[in-house]
């Protein structure tokens, strides 16, 4: 899809949908009473990323009595899965491959899309505030992603802002991914600083496979450049033989993964950073500067404010608590965490948010119509790509497995190697059709 | 000169979260290399011994309890536990044991299969 498909759908959809462009026009402009509430039961969902969609799509498709809306403050979707391509300048990759039009999906799928910032919550009125309106509620779904949580690396917030400001972290959907393209694109040589985060967090590959990217770009444009991936663990938390074996044999004198190391200091201004490193034979960590010439540091990460913003209960790690199987809060049963917010074990994936999405659809839907759900009946599985390598292109992969052991859920993984050729080639079809899952096709009406 | 010294020293604490509060993965890391073989329990099962609370109670006091509970093991745990490289690391232990306690619904990724 070319961008000015995304456009001329986005008209159209606009043109044969008053109720989308009403909510889309209304943001930001007053507070008012939710003055449309039919009476059919609503579920709204807070967030239009994987999980959100997902959920959005399937309560429709389990029960199409309910009314679903979707609120979402981007008024386009960009995707975070293949934006490593993208930024590792893989042939054929475009930004317009990353962007889709939120009011294609909502009518595919018939949803309602609000393009909208969600400000408050209250779970005794049972109402969901934007910087536009109130909006009454039946369930609720929170599927915000994540947010970053600068107060575990630094306890000065101006310090923290510098490094965001600076460095930015681009684990979200949105700019920051620009701003690192931009810094991979006119980087004309030395050190680039890429940092894993510790605890978990989004998309465990992601900083292994953007360092890959990084060094694509570098190795393709002949540019005398090294990322330095710092890591708290001792080797790669996803993937690892895989990871290690691309570092050591393709891109040994681009990648230098410096395992058991911390951040301690960053001085953007002279473009340094102070890291303290394990010494396997002192048992001590040891101080060292490095220069940064350009860096990408990601911080630890948290559930999105969503779940602040409904006072539901976290995880002793900053993740909503949820029941034990299924997707439900446990400090409401009418509210729900679909994706990287949620506490369970699972990876944080798109394919994961979307495969949990699909389990939590059915468990609203049927939980509205007054139907038994059995938990144990559906479990979500995770299949996760890395493009490491262009020519040829090569890719590694982890599959993730979950069942239920003593009443909770427990999650086994088995990942590839080495690269090949088959995982690389198989990138773009499952991008493909997880955006087909979430968008559907793209309708020139 | 001295009370300079130690205003910079502060600061330089103050400005970086780990410092304060103890690194996890720093934790795992001496957990690994210093404790683990003298105790021979792997990480996760370790942790997972106490819950978040009761791991904050045997690091209370200059880690009193902690030290109580696990000497007698060995000794060279035992000489460890009486050092300063034992006070100075206790921070991230605690850290450690806290991040993946009993009641934390988090495993650690000590020498088992792929964590996330
Ligand atoms: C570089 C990178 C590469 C990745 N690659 C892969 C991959 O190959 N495969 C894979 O499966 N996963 C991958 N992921 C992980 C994947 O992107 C996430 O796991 C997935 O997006 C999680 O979905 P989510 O719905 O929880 O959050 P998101 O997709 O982030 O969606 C959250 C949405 O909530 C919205 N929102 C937040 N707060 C509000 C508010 N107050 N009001 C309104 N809207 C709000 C946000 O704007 C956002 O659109 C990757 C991630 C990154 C960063």
């Amino acid at each position: 899809m070319t961008r000015r498909d995304i456009l001329k759908l986005s008209a159209a959809a606009a043109a044969v949908a008053p109720t989308l462009s009403f909510a889309a026009s209304e943001s930001g402009k007053r507070k008012t009473a939710d003055i449309d509430r039919s009476s059919k039961q609503r579920v709204i969902v807070c967030g239009g990323g994987f999980g959100g969609l997902t959920t959005a799509k399937y309560i429709k498709e389990f029960y199409p009595e309910a009314e679903v809306m979707l609120i979402e403050k981007n008024s386009h979707f960009t995707s975070c899965p293949y934006s490593n391509l993208w930024l590792g300048g893989i042939e054929g990759t475009s930004l317009q491959e990353l962007s889709y039009s939120y009011l294609q999906a909502a009518n595919n799928f018939g949803y309602r899309f609000v393009n909208e910032t969600v400000t408050a919550i209250d779970k005794k009125a049972q109402t969901v505030t934007t910087d536009g309106q109130t909006y009454a509620y039946d369930r609720l779904v929170l599927a915000g992603g994540i947010e970053y949580d600068y107060d575990k690396l630094f306890a000065d917030k101006e310090i923290a802002k510098e490094c965001y400001m600076h460095y930015p972290p681009a684990m979200k959907p949105g700019s920051e991914h620009l701003s690192l393209k931009n810094k991979v694109e006119n980087f004309s040589g030395g050190n680039f600083i890429v940092t894993v985060p510790a605890g978990g967090y989004r998309c465990p590959p992601a900083p292994y496979e953007r360092a890959c990217m990084i060094a694509n770009y570098f190795k393709k444009n002949g540019i005398k450049g090294k990322v330095l991936l710092l890591d708290p663990r001792e080797k790669p938390g996803a993937k690892p033989e895989g990871f290690l074996y691309v570092f050591k044999h393709l891109y040994a004198d681009y990648i230098e993964y410096m395992p058991m190391s911390e951040i301690k200091d960053i001085d953007a201004a002279n473009k340094r950073l102070t890291i303290e490193r394990f010494n396997k034979e002192t048992y001590l960590y040891e101080t060292r500067e490095l220069p940064m010439d350009e860096g990408n540091i990601i911080p630890p990460m948290k559930a999105a404010k969503l779940v602040e913003l409904a006072g539901i209960k976290r995880t002793p790690h900053g993740w909503a608590q949820l029941e034990k199987l299924g997707f439900a809060s446990v400090s409401d049963p009418r509210v729900y965490v679909v994706g990287d917010s949620g506490g369970h074990p699972f990876p944080k994936s798109g394919h994961m948010a979307n495969s949990c999405g699909y389990i939590a659809a059915k468990h609203i839907a049927y939980a509205m119509q007054g139907k038994a759900v059995d938990k144990r009946a559906d479990m979500p599985s995770n299949i996760c790509y890395s493009m490491v390598g262009e020519n040829p292109l090569e890719g590694i992969s982890v599959h993730h497995e979950v069942e239920v052991k003593g009443g909770t859920y427990s999650v086994s993984a088995q990942s590839t190697k080495r690269p090949d050729a088959n995982t690389g080639e198989s990138i773009k079809p499952w991008f493909d059709a997880i955006m087909n899952d979430l968008f559907g096709p793209a309708k020139n009406s | 000169m001295k009370t300079v010294i130690a205003i910079i020293f502060c600061l330089a604490l103050g400005a970086y979260a780990q410092d304060r509060l103890g690194s996890h993965s720093k934790g795992l890391t001496y957990y690994k290399y210093i404790i683990k073989p003298e105790l021979g329990i792997p990480g996760d099962v370790f942790t997972k011994k106490y819950t978040t609370q009761e791991w904050q109670a045997l690091f209370d006091d200059g880690a009193k309890g902690f030290k109580k509970q696990f000497s007698n093991v060995s000794p060279k745990l035992d000489a460890f536990l009486a050092s300063d490289k034992f006070k100075q690391i206790a921070p991230d232990l605690r850290a450690f044991t806290i991040f993946y306690a009993q009641d934390s619904g988090y495993l650690a990724p000590c020498d088992t299969k792929e964590r996330f």
